[in-house]
């Protein structure tokens, strides 16, 4: 899932008050699932706006929705008419909602609520950790299923690094497993840890984002 | 919420709500009781785990000076983690309610077992005491959004 955290409440404070009339809106899918912007998330601040901004001496009226997705035009057609009623949106969708909502209602403000972080899972409740930084350019199937892009701190294509710790954990976060390290022991409990001796050239980084902004066609798919 | 109905002119006493586990005060039924420092609204519960930070939020939004979660002591509740659970939502509710400026006081949880109505009333009437330097509730005659 694309997973996100809530803004600093000064902060979303600070965006609330700019008007009297606010549209706070969650996306019921991926940040849902991580609790940053589903409908509770919305029920919750929802309140705490308001009261900052009144028990401020301010005044702020906000009304509430959660769409299904943020990130599919058809779903935002249902907010239409409470746009029509308020002076600004606040989104808790990840980035590709914020953004769909600013370009569906232009030019009526549209505020982020939460920071966009990456793609996790969910560990155990209460922890997301990465798992895919859509690098553009798969080799799971080469390193048995676990991502050394997202999931190394160097993102290193020929680990392990001379910082993994003696027990088995990255030099840069002891909470981390040095991924190199369960690659291997992946590799060895298959008997084939010497798919791991071959030396993995130099990457093509420009699908990942360096190489510009991303674009995908289908013209099998187009109209 | 309407105010607190026989208050002296001028004189604050506080509105608490107090949503507690049935089974931390067997035989206390819902109900409003009017005590000396405060008005307390008495809400029984299945489970505190029932208790979600939106409906406390909601209840303080609409003017409510506090809210006091009464739940089993940990060990002893019957669904395990409900108590346990519900304590981490009411702190880092407290710690929302702070940022926003209107006092982490404002919402309280307490553990206790084999209350009766007076003790139940004795708890809010100790969150009363903690939330009158506060003052009245800002949201109190506020239109609900």
């Amino acid at each position: 899932m694309i997973t996100a955290e809530s803004k600093p409440m000064a902060e979303l404070v600070e965006m609330a008050k700019r008007q009297e009339r606010l549209l706070l809106v969650g996306c019921a899918t991926c940040v849902a699932e991580c609790a940053a912007g589903g409908e509770k998330e919305v029920l919750t601040l929802a309140p705490l706006l308001r009261m900052a901004v009144i028990g401020a001496g301010g005044r702020l009226e906000i009304a509430t929705a959660t769409l299904e997705r943020q990130c599919e035009w058809e779903f935002l057609e249902a907010l239409e008419p409470l746009v029509k009623k308020t002076d600004a949106i606040m989104s808790l969708a990840c980035g590709i909602g914020v953004q769909a909502l600013a370009e569906r209602f232009s030019p009526v403000p549209v505020y982020p609520g939460v920071n966009t972080t990456s793609l996790c899972i969910r560990e155990q409740p209460g922890i997301w950790s990465a798992r895919c930084a859509a690098c553009g350019d798969c080799v799971l199937g080469e390193t048995f299923g676990l991502c050394p892009v997202a999931r190394c701190a160097k993102s290193l294509m020929n680990g392990p690094c001379g910082g993994t710790r003696a027990d088995g954990t990255c030099e840069v976060d002891p909470d981390t497993d040095c991924i190199w390290v369960k690659i291997w022991e992946r590799a060895s409990a298959r008997g084939e840890v010497d798919a791991l001796v071959r030396v993995r050239p130099t990457r093509d980084w420009s699908g990942s984002g360096h190489g510009g902004p991303k674009r995908m066609v289908r013209e099998d798919l187009r109209t | 919420m309407p105010a607190y109905p026989d208050a002296p002119r001028g004189v604050f006493l506080p509105e608490i709500l107090v949503m507690y586990c049935q089974r931390s005060a067997p035989g206390v039924t819902s109900g409003v009781v009017e005590d000396e420092a405060c008005l307390v609204r008495m809400v029984a519960m299945p489970c505190t785990s029932k208790v979600e930070l939106t409906h406390c939020l909601a209840v303080l939004e609409r003017g409510t000076d506090a809210v006091l979660v009464v739940g089993c002591p940990v060990d002893t509740c019957r669904f395990l983690t409900g108590s346990h659970m519900t304590m981490k939502r009411i702190e880092r509710g407290r710690d929302l309610l702070g940022q926003v400026g209107m006092g982490a006081e404002r919402l309280s949880m307490r553990l206790a077992s084999e209350l009766d109505s007076g003790a139940l009333v004795g708890l809010a009437r100790e969150l009363a005491r903690a939330v009158k330097p506060l003052g009245p509730s800002p949201m109190k005659g506020v239109t609900p959004a």
